[in-house]
């Protein structure tokens, strides 16, 4: 006979037939967001690390490129953008916030207090994201989502310090599924919308497209190598993508094809990653990818693959927190 | 024998499930209220804030449209406090055919000028370095600010479209003023501490150059004629006139440096 497991984490109400779906409703190992939080803090540390502080003053100094007035229409009246930063001085301000951003990332790698950290983290972010947006890129904005839901995953659960089950603990732990469903739909929304805008392209319908980005020697980061790959596989990669990104919600969401799906779409993230300039964008992506992976079965108590305990989760599926 | 939760608790747990569909179903609607066109206000223009959203009116029943954009408030409310700003466009609605670079001209009152070029343009064209991903990345979407509005505007396309282009180009110089000044002063500060002996500069433009891409199924390689056209200029002494900004855009149909009052700007 195995041991319960162990719930952790405030389950929501929902209303009426809401309350009894089980997709909105179910719980998921615990393991699946420690993993989703690790590898976010990761992804951050190496963005605060390789792409921000390289360029840090000329960035955030106001004899440069920065300073808390360069973007003042960002914050004008009717409108809701904010930053921490408007209200520091352009002399520590930056420099505070940031030992504080890269402390509260560090504080979520080993899980330390996770949904404080994980608050800290987003908030960091958004001012930074704010108070100069013209260094962002559109993964900015879906890390500020993947911050929010990394900080309500009750992800310090297990494989951190404020862990409940410690190194060979008994149980299992199961957290609540609904930052996981928030990060596959805004993952959804994503590429169903950037695959209709695309689709309604002749460029993309072509194909060419690809092999135009692949010679655009200001966005291809090996222009010499990618394009020495033949027209057509160009304009293959360019109809897969339009495919992918047009089905991915249903893909993902189907047994037969899930794995594939996400399987391509880190593929294609990395292979993003290493051709265009594209930067943080791709490891951010990748990141929320981590979520779907059932990672109790690889690191978690051996035991617990085979148990059919109490709980609601669909363990045994692969990538069931989709 | 199941534990009773206490009123916080469940009030905590009440909270948490409309939070939880309140965020699933922002995601989607702040995705389609993209395509509703929505009457813009004085405080969404100036620089316009969301590149997203339709402009206009998709109804002539008042309150149907009012009731749209009351929603459309709502997301955009959402996505401003929370950071969640949607919109995914990335290479649509395609790539052109060349690649555009920005780079600094520095004009000297003697009549000399000296160019800066992009540290992503490659000096080499026939042999185009690999770049490292990541390292260059924030300072490379500093510099795309410059040359996405006039990424589509090669020569065909400002035949095709000319007055689309005399209108919206310089616009977008006066709607990114701030960065545009910041950006040249910044440019002339690196350059003047390299070159002491050049002295100020009287104009500091900032250029387009279109590097045209070899056509598919064509011979390979960068070989095409490189075309170069100013898009915004920065007078360091102060405007020309009185009430008008330090920086002036370039309208690339009429061929003259368009001015803009500092009244109405933000």
């Amino acid at each position: 006979m195995t041991a319960p497991a162990q719930h952790v984490g405030l389950a929501p109400w929902f209303p009426g037939r809401l309350g009894r779906w089980h997709w909105l409703n179910e719980s998921i190992p615990a393991e699946r967001v420690a993993a989703l939080r690790i590898v976010t803090a990761l992804v951050l540390i190496v963005d605060i690390v390789f792409a921000y502080l390289p360029w840090f003053s000329a960035s955030f100094s106001p004899d440069a490129l920065g300073g808390r007035d360069l973007f003042e229409p960002r914050f004008r009246d009717g409108h809701y953008y904010w930053s921490v930063l408007r209200w520091l001085p352009d002399a520590w301000g930056p420099a505070a916030l940031m030992a504080v951003w890269l402390g509260a990332a560090v504080a979520l790698l080993v899980g330390w207090r996770p949904l404080v950290s994980g608050l800290v983290v987003w908030a960091c972010a958004v001012s930074f994201w704010n108070i100069n947006p013209g260094l962002n890129n559109g993964g900015d904005r879906l890390r500020n989502t993947l911050f929010l839901m990394v900080a309500a995953s009750c992800s310090g659960a297990v494989w951190g310090v404020s862990s409940v089950r410690k190194t060979g603990g008994p149980r299992r732990v199961l957290v609540p599924g609904w930052p996981v469903k928030i990060l596959f739909v805004q993952l959804a929304m994503l590429y169903f919308f950037g695959g209709w805008y695309k689709v309604t392209s002749e460029q993309w319908r072509s194909g060419y497209v690809m092999y135009y980005v692949a010679n655009d020697l200001a966005w291809s980061i090996a222009p010499a190598q990618y394009s020495q790959l033949p027209v057509w596989v160009h304009q293959c990669s360019a109809w897969l993508t339009l495919v992918w990104e047009l089905g991915f919600p249903v893909l993902a969401l189907m047994k037969g094809t899930r794995a594939a799906a996400l399987a391509l779409g880190v593929f294609f993230h990395l292979g993003t990653f290493v051709t265009l300039e594209v930067g943080h964008f791709a490891l951010y992506s990748i990141a929320f990818y981590t979520a779907f992976v059932p990672w109790e079965r690889y690191f978690g108590r051996r035991a617990d693959a085979s148990t059919a305990g109490t709980a609601t989760v669909s363990e045994g599926k692969i990538l069931a927190a989709v | 024998m199941r534990e009773t939760p206490s009123p916080a608790r469940r009030a905590a747990a009440v909270g948490v499930g409309l939070f939880v569909l309140w965020q699933l179903a922002y995601l989607p609607a702040a995705n389609l209220i993209d395509f509703v066109p929505r009457r813009m206000g004085d405080h969404d223009l100036n620089p316009a804030i969301d590149p997203f959203q339709e402009a206009g009116a998709f109804t002539d029943f008042e309150p149907l449209q009012r009731a749209a954009e009351r929603v459309g408030d709502a997301i955009d409310c959402w996505s401003e406090l929370s950071g969640q700003d949607q919109g995914w466009k990335l290479f649509s609605p395609g790539t052109p055919s060349h690649s555009l670079f920005p780079a600094v001209e520095f004009r000297f009152a003697d009549g000399t000028t000296e160019q800066v070029r992009s540290r992503f343009e490659p000096a080499d064209l026939t042999h185009p370095p690999m770049r490292p991903p990541v390292v260059n990345d924030r300072y490379y979407n500093y510099e795309s600010q410059f040359t996405t509005p006039g990424w589509y505007s090669c020569r065909e396309s400002l035949d095709l479209y000319p007055e689309m282009w005399s209108k919206e180009l310089p616009k977008t110089v006066r709607d990114n003023h701030r960065h545009i000044i910041a950006w040249l002063k910044w440019q002339t500060a690196l350059y003047r501490a390299a070159h002491p002996e050049r002295g100020s500069p009287v104009e500091v433009v900032l250029m387009y150059r279109f590097i045209p891409t070899p056509k598919p199924h064509g011979p390979p390689g960068w070989t095409g004629p490189i075309t170069e056209r100013p898009y915004a200029r920065w007078l360091p002494g102060g405007p020309a006139e009185a009430g008008m900004l330090p920086v002036e855009g370039f309208d690339p149909i009429a061929n003259e440096y368009v001015r803009f009052p500092v009244e109405g700007t933000r």
